[in-house]
C-alpha cells in the first residue's frame, strides 16, 4: 500500500484526468515500472466507482422523494390558498392604484383643461358648463371602469386556481420547443419538433358539461359555477331572496337553494324540508312573498374557462409565418392527438377547447370574440371557419358574458 | 423560483431545490412518448438529466448559456436518443412495460453476481470513514466539486488545505480496504 500523499494526489488526478504533461509521464513510468503503484490505481479506480454509484443511487432515491414532494404539492390547492388571496389582494390594490391615477388625471384635466384648450380669455358662460357636462362622463366612465376591475380581476385568478396542475414553468418550456435545436438529431425527431409553436397547455381545455352546480358569494357578487351555457334570460330569472331570519337564498327555475356568504366555492344544494334549515318551512308553506331590498348584488354566470380542466392528449401547434388562407387539420398519433394550425394566433389569447357532449367530442379554437368549429376528422389541411353562434349551440359556450346587476329580495 | 436563484440554491448546497426542475419533465414527457418511448422512460431520462445538470452545475461546468428547462430537454433528449439506437443495435424486443425488463436486469444480476455489490462495499467502507471525510470524498468525487468551493463548504482556510484534506481522508478510505476484496467485486 502506498501511503505517501504525494503518490496518492497523481492517482487522483490521473482518475479525474487532470494530469500535468508532466505528470502524465511520471505516472506512465510507475504504472509500468512500480507494480504496488499499479495496483494502488486499480483500488482507487474501484474506490471511485463505487462511490460514484453508491452517490448516484443514494441521490435517484433522493429525486425520487423530491419528484414526489414536486407532485404532492401541485395536488393540494390548500397551500396556494394564501396566495391566491394575495394575489387578489394585489390585483385589488392594482385597480385602487389605477382608479387613482385616472381619478388624478381627471382632477388634472378639470383644472387645466378648459384653460388649455380653449385660448380666448373670455369664456362665456355657455362654454364652462359644457366642460362641466362633459367631466361628469368621464366621472361616470371612471365609476364603471371601478366596478368591471372589481368583477373581471377575481375571474382571473379564479382560472389560476383552477389550473393548479398545470405549469407555468412547463408551458414555457413547450413554447422553447422549436428553439431547441440540435443537429446531431434524426430526421424523425426534426419532424417532431418542428418549426412551429405550441400552444402552452393551459389554453388547451376540455369541458364535460356537469350536473352540478357551486357558486361562491361574496361581497355583494354571486358567481355561479357548473352552467356556463346558460343564457341571459335564465341569468335574468335567478333571484337572491333573503328571508326574515337573513338567510340568503337562490331561486332557480322554480327550486330554492340554500346559499352562504362564502369565498371558497361551494356546492349549491337544494333547500330540502326535512332538513328544516334557516326557517326553511315559511318557503314550502306558501310561495314566497318579496320585495326588492337595498342590497345590490351581482350575478354572474361563470363561463367554460372556469369550467373547464386542462386537456392533456391533446398538442397544439400553429404557424403565425403565413399570409394565405387559414387552415388546421388534425393528425393522430399513437398516443397523441395533434392539432396543426396554420393561422395568424395569438399564444397568449388563443385557447382551444375539447367539448364533450353526449359521448362525442367537438372541438373549438377560441380567439376573443372569434369562435372556430373544429372537425376532429379533418386529416388534411381544411379552411378555418367561424362559428354561427345561433345555430351552434355549443359555441354559445365562449361568448364573453356580462355580469348582471340586481338586488337581492327580501321576504315580506 | 427562477433559474437564477435555483442555480444559487443548488450551489450553497439546498439540493432539494432539485424537485422545482420536475417542472420542466412535462415537455419531456410528451417528446419521449411521441419518439417510441412511454411516460416510465421519461421520468427514468429526465432523473439522468438532472444528476447530469446538477453535477454540472456543482462542478462549475454549467454555463448559463440557455434556460434550464433547453438545458434539461437537451441532455434527456440525446440520452433518449442514445438508448434507442443502443436498443436498435442489439435487436432487444422491447417489453411494453419498462418495468418488467428492469425487473428482469435485476434477476440477472442477483444470479451472476452473487457477492456484494461494489457501491454496498463502498457505502459501508464510507460509513465506517466518518465524517467530515465522508461528505468531503463524496462531495468531490462523486459531483466534482471544485476545491476552492469545497474549501468553502467545509470550512477550510483554502483550496490547498481542502486538497490536502481529502488525500489524507482517501488514504484513510484505502486503509481500510483490502485489495484482494475490492478487485474481486465485479460491479
Amino acid at each position: 500500500m502506498i501511503e505517501d500523499l504525494k503518490y496518492i494526489a497523481l492517482i487522483d488526478k490521473y482518475l479525474r484526468g487532470t494530469l500535468a504533461p508532466s505528470e502524465k509521464d511520471e505516472v506512465e513510468e510507475l504504472m509500468h515500472h512500480n507494480p504496488d503503484f499499479a495496483k494502488e490505481v486499480r483500488v482507487y479506480e474501484k474506490i471511485y466507482e463505487g462511490i460514484t454509484k453508491k452517490e448516484k443511487a443514494e441521490l435517484k432515491n433522493r429525486l425520487r422523494k423530491y419528484y414526489k414532494e414536486y407532485q404532492e404539492n401541485q395536488e393540494t390547492p390548500t397551500s396556494d390558498r394564501p396566495n391566491g388571496r394575495y394575489r387578489r389582494l394585489f390585483i385589488y390594490s392594482g385597480a385602487i392604484a389605477a382608479c387613482l391615477i385616472i381619478g388624478g388625471a381627471i382632477l388634472l384635466f378639470n383644472q387645466y383643461g378648459p384653460s388649455t384648450s380653449n385660448t380666448e380669455p373670455t369664456v362665456v358662460d355657455v362654454d364652462t358648463t359644457s366642460t362641466m357636462k362633459t367631466d361628469s362622463i368621464f366621472d361616470l366612465d371612471e365609476g364603471k371602469l371601478v366596478e368591471e376591475n372589481k368583477l373581471d380581476n377575481p375571474d382571473i385568478d379564479r382560472v389560476q386556481d383552477n389550473d393548479n396542475l398545470v405549469n407555468r414553468e412547463n408551458t414555457d418550456g413547450l413554447q422553447k420547443h422549436d428553439s431547441v435545436q440540435n443537429p446531431n438529431t434524426e430526421s424523425e425527431v426534426q419532424l417532431a419538433i418542428g418549426g412551429y409553436k405550441t400552444l402552452p397547455s393551459r389554453a388547451v381545455r376540455k369541458y364535460q358539461s356537469s350536473r352540478s352546480l357551486s357558486y361562491t358569494f361574496h361581497d355583494g357578487v354571486f358567481k355561479l359555477y357548473g352552467r356556463p351555457l346558460m343564457g341571459k334570460l335564465e341569468a335574468l330569472s335567478l333571484r337572491i331572496l333573503k328571508n326574515k331570519e337573513s338567510g340568503y337564498f337562490l331561486k332557480y327555475k322554480n327550486d330554492y337553494y340554500d346559499l352562504e356568504k362564502t369565498k371558497r366555492r361551494l356546492p349549491l344544494i337544494k333547500v330540502d324540508a326535512k332538513r328544516n334549515n334557516k326557517g326553511v318551512n315559511t318557503l314550502f308553506n306558501r310561495p314566497i312573498k318579496s320585495v326588492p331590498s337595498q342590497e345590490e348584488v351581482t350575478v354572474n354566470i361563470v363561463g367554460v374557462q372556469n369550467a373547464s380542466t386542462v386537456l392533456s392528449e391533446l398538442l397544439v401547434r400553429f404557424d403565425n409565418d403565413n399570409s394565405g388562407e387559414q387552415t388546421y387539420f388534425f393528425n393522430k398519433e399513437e398516443r397523441q392527438l395533434e392539432l396543426i394550425i396554420q393561422a395568424d394566433l395569438d399564444l397568449e389569447k388563443a385557447m382551444v377547447y375539447r367539448v364533450e357532449e353526449a359521448g362525442r367530442y367537438y372541438y373549438y379554437l377560441v380567439q376573443d370574440s372569434q369562435i372556430y368549429a373544429l372537425d376532429e376528422d379533418a386529416k388534411d389541411a381544411t379552411p378555418l371557419v367561424t362559428v354561427d353562434i345561433t345555430t351552434n349551440r355549443l359555441a354559445r359556450l365562449f361568448i364573453t358574458r356580462e355580469p348582471i346587476k340586481t338586488v337581492v329580495y327580501e321576504e315580506r | 423560483m427562477t433559474d437564477q436563484e435555483l442555480l444559487s440554491q443548488l450551489k450553497s448546497g439546498n439540493e432539494e431545490c432539485l424537485g422545482q426542475l420536475y417542472a420542466h419533465l412535462g415537455m419531456v414527457k410528451s417528446w419521449i412518448c411521441r419518439n417510441n418511448g412511454n411516460e416510465e422512460d421519461a421520468l427514468d431520462v429526465f432523473q439522468e438529466a438532472i444528476i447530469v445538470f446538477y453535477k454540472n452545475v456543482i462542478s462549475g461546468k454549467y454555463e448559463q448559456r440557455s434556460k434550464i428547462s433547453t438545458y434539461l430537454f437537451e441532455i434527456s433528449k440525446r440520452q433518449w436518443l442514445n438508448q434507442l439506437n443502443r436498443r436498435k443495435r442489439h435487436e432487444q424486443p422491447r417489453e411494453a412495460n419498462g418495468f418488467e425488463s428492469k425487473f428482469e436486469e435485476e434477476l440477472i444480476y442477483e444470479v451472476t453476481h452473487r457477492g456484494p455489490r461494489l457501491k454496498d462495499y463502498l457505502g459501508r467502507a464510507m460509513s465506517r470513514l466518518g465524517e467530515p471525510c465522508k461528505s468531503l470524498l463524496e462531495t468531490a468525487i462523486f459531483l466534482g466539486m471544485r476545491m476552492e468551493d469545497i474549501a468553502e463548504r467545509f470550512n477550510y482556510s483554502s483550496a490547498r488545505s481542502a486538497s490536502q484534506q481529502k488525500l489524507r481522508c482517501l488514504k484513510k478510505l484505502r486503509s481500510s480496504i483490502s485489495y484482494e476484496d475490492i478487485i474481486a467485486l465485479e460491479q
